[in-house]
């Protein structure tokens, strides 16, 4: 492959003049994209990065380069701190849960031939819906008085709160509305990893002394899970890292900072009090965060990948 | 392979009925309250069927209240003129990638890949600016031109396209097509799998997106879906649950209904099982 | 005692029934083959044996005691797959190490991390680390037992999923055409491999395959199989030369038997086409029948000599050491194949008229429905099918 200003293209030679007019069609043909790609996404991102080191407000006429300033300001600050926290503890309940909950979904479904397609499709109705037109509806499932959760909660002898607003009890409410959400999307991803495995390998381990449910998944079904695992893991923690709608619509950060979460204090800071620099700091925050999770992933795929 | 015979097959589906009733809960709930009148939905009680229909005084609110078959002509428009787009901006460029050789290729790919990892919001702050500096915002124009440039599009199209044998290329060529025709008249009825995925992820993932409509629209007229439901709720204020319902179930109703009848593509598309 | 008797096993799949009431008893230390097209239900007799999938009817025994209501750990069976279902994430050494930790260690000492410190366990690990490598030394795979199976060739991989067999020493070896993956000349070759490793064990063998070249050259009996049915049980000589029915007569041997259409002209000759063969039928005068005769059994001749056909010659596939005649025949649609010296191949034009002169003592006859006719050659001894 010519690469590199060592190999230039030669228009002296039939061939010199095709791989010519070959690059001029792909640039005709990339050219657009790479445009784009810089102008809305790399450039952008950039310049979140160059704005965070500034203390740029939306619409003054100058700003002022602060280096490090806004780093400091947000990790002394209180909200900020609860943001973040609340953001992990998000991260920490939903994740596990939906991963485990989906992965127990899957199994439950490939034991047996009988309604899988049925099930699939239940499960993973939530998945489509409208997030926030769904969200209204929790709310109206989590009403003190009325809503259903705390009718049926009341039928076993349970007083409820009132979820959405209690602070002790806000962001779990959240992370149910997160959790129901996302069940049916890793359920759907175990179970495509379910079948790749080989029947076969089942068929040795039964062979080889493996027979019982708990030793079938711990010598065939767990080990070959490993990839599907750890990239629903992955995907499950970016996603819920970038929970937003629920918080947005339901509680706006509240009751009391309790559902403050990042990208809600990177919308505020930047949207509603116009501290476009210290909002893009949060961004610069949210990224590398993102950014690490996918690093994880790299790492241990590539460690794992000779499987096949 | 039967393992543990009926009793394990009757846990399982007493198990999986069980999830299946949370699952549903929500949807079936949103469904009947659309149906029923205030006291009713005031009194507290668990039952499903109303006893007095009053679905024609909600559904008929939700529509007049706030303009609901606007905001979900707006999803569509929406999401289909970012579709449309993406389409043009990324398959030309996913087919010089995958079947050209230019000087520069590589470095394309490697910053396409690295366009990947980038989340939605971070550049959200800065296109805001350039919206606002070019007089664009709070018009249609906003909510499409940033989508416009899809990385994920690129790379899915470039990945289906490697796949597809060189002999069909030559073989175009030979008989006069141009690489611009090339694209169009060959590599994308061969990809149609791929694209209908695309297209898939695109149109739920547009139609789903509430953060950036909140960032750049603010009049009624423009509003998709998500933020169309956030201004009834507002409106409503959190008493007529009736209504509110019946404007849930309106906007839920499209993607569901699609969802249903193209199960096993709405999943892969969503889920993009192909990207390892 | 490692024989193994199926006794009239059915199996169903919902409405389609696989295995019509099979019966074989496989003698201690002998190498069966189960032959037969795809789906004619030889890999689904072999699961039942091992005990992955419970038949509808019938029993297995093993070693005299019945084995129906055992799981496969407790029937002292191994298996070799066609895909050889190496474990991927285990080295060839764990692969081979996990039938003897099932075996011989206790659910406790088992337990990951914890198991590793109670009493015995040191023990055992020791002893099952003697017994993978001295399994390994005897098929010269010991330098592999490090690596995983992704990282080893097709053959590698075929003595590693042997080895994982070999080493718990069980009663029968069950192989689900382990050979299949393999390119032609490895094929050939590990023919001889698992043919000698069956004389060092002197194991019971229960093979699977639809190569019926492979049956012939490895196996002490084959049972042939189709369409869920047992056709015939014989030696691999007894098959070739005394099949019980026209199906299996064609399915083995290479290149395919001819088969022309017959009647039974009179009491001391059957008349196929226009010529005559003068054997003896136990068939009534007047009934229909086929003609079987392989290759090796017809000679070619001057068309105005002393020969049974006439036709003409179509092809001829020289081999070097054999050529192969293709001579089309009227009244027959597929050219009937004469073998013939290689050294004479120059000798046969296409297009050309020529005769195939017919060995009465080695034809065989078949009735319309394929079932095999006693016959014999006039003034020759009698054979009948065994």
């Amino acid at each position: 492959m010519a690469e590199g200003p060592a190999a230039s293209v030669r228009l002296d030679t039939a061939a010199g003049r095709r791989r010519h007019s070959e690059a001029l069609a792909a640039w005709g043909l990339a050219g657009p994209a790479t445009f784009l790609l810089f102008l809305l996404l790399l450039g952008p991102t950039a310049a979140v990065v160059v704005l965070s080191a500034t203390d740029w407000q939306l619409g003054a006429k100058s700003l002022r380069f602060v280096g490090l300033g806004n780093y400091a300001e947000m990790f002394a600050d209180r909200v900020f701190r609860q943001s973040l926290a609340n953001t992990l503890l998000y991260v920490a309940i939903t994740v596990p849960v939906s991963v485990g909950l989906g992965l127990s979904a899957a199994m439950l479904i490939e034991a047996r031939t009988s309604l899988q397609k049925f099930y699939r499709t239940v499960y993973f109705l939530p998945v489509t819906a409208t997030l926030i037109a769904m969200a209204v509806v929790w709310e109206f499932l989590f009403h003190p008085n009325v809503g259903l959760v705390n009718l049926l909660l009341a039928t076993v002898g349970i007083a409820g709160t009132h979820w959405l607003n209690n602070p002790s009890t806000a962001l779990f409410a959240l992370c149910a509305i997160g959790i129901w959400q996302s069940l049916g999307f890793t359920t759907v991803l175990f179970l495509a990893g379910l079948k790749s495995v080989p029947r076969d390998l089942y068929d040795a381990a039964s062979v080889d002394g493996a027979h019982g449910a708990w030793e079938r998944f711990r010598r065939v079904t767990w080990p070959m899970l490993g990839p599907t695992l750890m990239f629903v893991l992955v995907i499950m923690g970016i996603r819920s890292f970038q929970v937003f709608d629920t918080v947005a619509v339901l509680t706006a950060g509240g009751p009391a900072k309790s559902t403050e979460v990042l990208l809600y204090t990177m919308y505020t800071e930047s949207f509603h009090y116009f501290r476009t620099g210290y909002g893009s700091a949060i961004t610069v925050v949210f990224l590398v965060f993102v950014l690490a999770l996918t690093l994880v992933q790299v790492r241990f795929l590539d460690r794992r990948v000779h499987y096949s | 392979m039967t393992r543990g015979g009926l009793a394990f097959a009757v846990l399982r589906h007493v198990l999986l009925l069980a999830g299946a009733a949370v699952m549903l809960a929500p949807f079936v709930w949103m469904v009947a309250t659309s149906f029923k009148p205030p006291q009713e939905i005031f009194a507290g009680e668990l039952s499903l069927l109303p006893r007095q229909w009053h679905a024609v005084e909600n559904y008929h609110q939700a529509f007049t209240k706030v303009p609901m078959l606007r905001y979900l002509a707006n999803g569509l428009f929406v999401t289909s003129a970012i579709f449309a787009l993406q389409v043009l901006v990324a398959v030309p460029c996913a087919y010089a990638l995958a079947k050209l050789e230019f000087r520069g290729r590589t470095l394309l790919f490697t910053l396409t890949l690295f366009g990947l990892l980038i989340p939605a919001h971070v550049p959200a702050i800065p296109l805001y600016i350039m919206l606002w500096k070019a007089g664009l915002l709070n018009t249609y124009a906003a909510l499409v031109v940033p989508f416009v440039i899809s990385v994920f599009g690129i790379f899915l199209m470039r990945q289906f396209f490697k796949a597809i044998p060189d002999e069909l290329i030559h073989a175009a060529r030979l008989d006069g097509l141009s690489e611009f025709a090339i694209v169009w008249r060959i590599m994308v009825p061969a990809a149609m799998p791929a694209l209908i995925s695309f297209g898939i992820f695109s149109v739920v993932a547009h139609w789903n997106d509430y953060f950036w409509p909140l960032l750049v629209i603010n009049s009624r007229e423009l509003a998709p879906p998500p933020l169309g439901v956030a201004y009834f709720r507002n409106e409503e204020a959190g008493h007529d649950f009736g209504p509110l319902m019946a404007g849930a179930v309106i906007i839920t109703a499209p993607l569901v209904v699609a969802f249903l009848f193209a199960q096993r593509r709405f999943i892969e598309g969503m889920t993009m099982t192909g990207l390892k | 005692m490692s024989d193994v008797v199926i006794e009239q096993v059915t199996k169903d799949f919902g409405d389609v029934r696989a295995l019509h009431g099979v019966s074989l008893h496989v003698r201690d230390g002998e190498f069966m083959t189960l032959l037969g097209p795809s789906g004619c239900g030889k890999s689904t007799l072999l699961r039942i044996v091992a005990g992955l999938e419970p038949q509808s009817g019938g029993s297995v025994s093993i070693g005299g005691a019945n084995v129906d209501h055992r799981v496969p750990k407790e029937r002292d069976v191994a298996m070799v797959f066609q895909s050889y279902a190496l474990y991927p994430y285990m080295t060839v050494y764990e692969n081979m190490a996990l039938p003897l930790v099932m075996r011989r260690m206790s659910a406790a000492q088992r337990l990951p991390l914890i198991g590793r410190f109670l009493r015995g366990s040191a023990q055992l690990r020791k002893g099952i680390d003697a017994s993978v490598r001295e399994v390994a030394a005897s098929l010269a795979i010991e330098p592999l037992l490090a690596r995983k199976p992704a990282q080893l060739s097709g053959g590698q991989r075929q003595r590693a999923a042997l080895g994982r067999a070999m080493v718990r020493h069980p009663k029968v070896f069950l192989m689900d055409e382990p050979l299949s993956n393999l390119d032609a000349k490895l094929r050939t070759h590990m023919r001889t491999e698992l043919a000698d490793l069956h004389r060092r064990l002197g194991a019971t063998f229960i093979y699977v395959t639809h190569d019926q070249s492979e049956a012939m050259t490895m196996s002490d009996r084959v049972a042939v199989m189709m369409e869920g049915e047992l056709l015939q049980v014989a030696t691999p000589m007894a098959l070739y030369n005394d099949p019980s029915e026209l199906r299996v007569a064609e399915f083995v041997g290479s290149p395919r038997i001819n088969v022309i259409p017959a009647v039974v002209a009179s009491d001391a000759s059957v008349r196929a086409l226009d010529g005559v063969v003068p054997i003896l039928a136990d068939a009534p005068v007047g009934s229909r029948a086929k003609l079987g005769v392989r290759s090796e059994c017809l000679t070619l001749r001057n068309p105005d000599g002393a020969v049974t056909f006439r036709g003409r010659t179509r092809h001829v596939e020289n081999l070097g050491s054999d050529c192969f005649v293709h001579v089309a025949l009227d009244g027959v649609d597929v050219p009937v194949v004469a073998r013939a010296d290689g050294r004479d191949a120059d000798r046969f034009a296409i297009g050309e008229n020529i005769g195939i002169a017919c060995d009465p003592e080695r034809v065989l006859l078949f009735d319309e429905a394929g079932r095999r006719i006693a016959s014999r050659a006039a003034t020759a001894r009698v054979r009948t099918h065994g």
